[in-house]
């Protein structure tokens, strides 16, 4: 294994390590459970619609409460080892402040990676108990969700290059928002004026569009997704994510320390 | 001890003060839930539209009749699930079979949504109960005519309710009338399925009518009804019994009607 891909890994394990050992993590986990548990007596008072109750708010809830961990965790990553000085000893051994930024990269996604299966087990097991039977469909959607936030993750990586926690949280929520709206956005600049189309277009296609990574209701009516389309969703996380994470660790590195 | 004494007596004044806070309360009156328009609950919903739907239908069947007075809030509740969700079946059909009954002067809207719910999902129970409507409320057998024949043609659809959408009309008395829509549907439409089930529900009628006849003439002749349709081909009056395109099969009764009924394998 190359050097530089082992101090990477070191890295990533520590920084999963240093995530999965929050208790606040813990506490918003809980708050899961109770959440998708809930799902189960609403299911119960739908009139007949159970499962659909239980798989709609039981898919929404592990991405709303996905998102509140990704958010969370990743916009303190790096403020923390400013603040706690612990990032002046980590920089004084062999590793790179590039091999710091992907290792913090890849240890977050891991600890998130964790979280969302334990979230899914909980949502496969009570589809099961209401007589839905395996919804291995759903394994699909979360992969769908975990691409989307580790777009989320490089961009909080990314702010928190240059800003404190809560401003970096303010900010990934503010993409969010916008990244699940541009579709909309483009739909309703329709009838608009030329430079306001093309500069809605112009963030249709720069700014992280989000709503590619939302296959919940094709799943819930067991839709398939198209082949060429998945690959299509993979290919565009992967390069955002390499594009942000290239440009925190051009930011990282400029930064005087 | 002595703690854990004086902890239990607060939390017993703490529930005692609840109480009495609530004693105190003039009577709640319930307000309906306020729906934002489609846009912005789509906007401000991070794309969870089935969720929200969820969540909307749900809050709109605990409301019903106690906090809307009138059915118009549960139309919008309905109209905005559907728009969030348009592939949410239950919805659709839940308006269908209760609004018109329970207010009769929001049938247009009910007939609105249930012609949307057709178009959008596969699920039996909304051409049905759509046609119901326009049986029961209408009187419109042409069009209870077009939506009983999707309601048979959709997967799912119980043999029994099946039975009863495809031999809709087909009754002695209503068989003429039935017949000129299916021929006049038949022969102004354009949609190539609507054709079909024309054509089918046209030559099921021919069955009936030659099976009927036959029965008549085996009575005529032999002074007592037939036991089987195969007796009528015994007798020489009809050459097969034929194969019926909607799958039913004939038998019948002592009085001599005839009976079609589908197999039980057509369950699904």
């Amino acid at each position: 294994m190359p050097a530089s891909l082992h101090t990477i890994l070191v890295v990533a394990k520590n920084t999963f390590r240093e995530t999965i050992r929050n208790k606040v993590l813990y506490a918003i986990l809980a708050f899961a459970a109770v959440y998708m548990l809930f799902t189960l007596f609403l299911g119960s008072i739908s009139l007949g619609e159970d499962l659909h109750v239980i798989r709609s708010l039981g898919l929404a809830g592990m991405y709303i409460f996905g998102l509140i961990i990704t958010i969370f965790l990743g916009s303190s990553l790096l403020y923390k080892e400013l603040e706690r000085r612990t990032l002046y000893f980590v920089l004084s051994k062999p590793i790179s402040r590039a091999h710091l930024v992907l290792g913090k990269f890849l240890g977050l996604l891991s600890s998130v990676a964790v979280c969302l299966a334990g979230m899914t087990v909980l949502y496969l097991l009570m589809v099961a108990f209401k007589g839905g039977g395996f919804d291995s469909s759903a394994i699909l959607a979360v992969f769908y969700q975990l691409l989307e936030m580790s777009l989320l993750i490089a961009l909080t990586i990314f702010f928190s290059t240059f800003s404190m926690p809560l401003l970096s949280t303010l900010y990934a929520v503010l993409v969010v928002y916008i990244g699940h709206s541009l579709d909309l956005l483009m739909q309703a600049v329709q009838g608009a004026s030329a430079p306001v189309r093309f500069f809605v277009q112009l963030l249709h296609y720069v700014l992280p569009n989000l709503a590619k990574f939302d296959i919940r209701s094709a799943i819930i009516y067991d839709a398939s997704v198209p082949l060429s389309q998945a690959l299509l969703v993979v290919a565009y996380a992967a390069m955002y994510v390499g594009l942000l994470l290239c440009v925190a660790v051009f930011l990282f590195e400029k930064r005087e320390i | 001890m002595k703690k854990v004494g004086v902890a239990v007596l607060l939390l017993c004044a703490v529930a005692l003060a609840q109480w009495g806070y609530d004693a105190s309360k003039p009577p709640e009156v319930f307000t309906p839930l306020v729906v934002f328009p489609v846009p912005v609950l789509r906007s401000a919903g991070l794309g969870l539209d089935s969720a929200l739907a969820s969540l909307i239908w749900l809050n709109a069947i605990q409301q019903i009749g106690e906090v809307y007075g009138s059915y118009e809030g549960l139309i919008g509740d309905i109209r905005t699930i559907n728009a969030l969700d348009p592939q949410f079946a239950y919805p659709y059909a839940f308006a269908e079979l209760v609004i018109p009954s329970l207010d009769p002067s929001k049938l247009s809207d009910a007939i609105a949504i249930g012609q949307r719910g057709v178009e959008h999902t596969a699920d039996w129970r909304i051409p049905f109960y759509l046609a119901s409507t326009y049986v029961v409320h209408l009187d419109d057998r042409e069009n209870a005519l077009k939506y009983f024949g999707i309601a048979a043609r959709t997967p799912g659809i119980p043999s029994r309710i099946q039975a009863t959408a495809l031999n809709y009309g087909t009754q002695k008395d209503k068989r003429a009338q039935t017949k000129a829509i299916w021929e006049s549907l038949y022969e102004s439409s354009d949609d190539e399925l609507l054709r079909e089930q024309a054509y089918t529900n046209l030559v099921h009628i021919g069955i009936l009518e030659m099976l009927e006849e036959g029965i008549r003439r085996y009575k005529a002749s032999k002074g007592k009804n037939p036991k089987e349709v195969q007796d009528l081909v015994r007798a020489g009056l009809i050459r097969e019994v034929p194969q019926d395109p909607l799958g039913f099969v004939y038998t019948i009764a002592d009085d001599g009607t005839l009976v079609p009924s589908l197999p039980q394998s057509h369950d699904e």
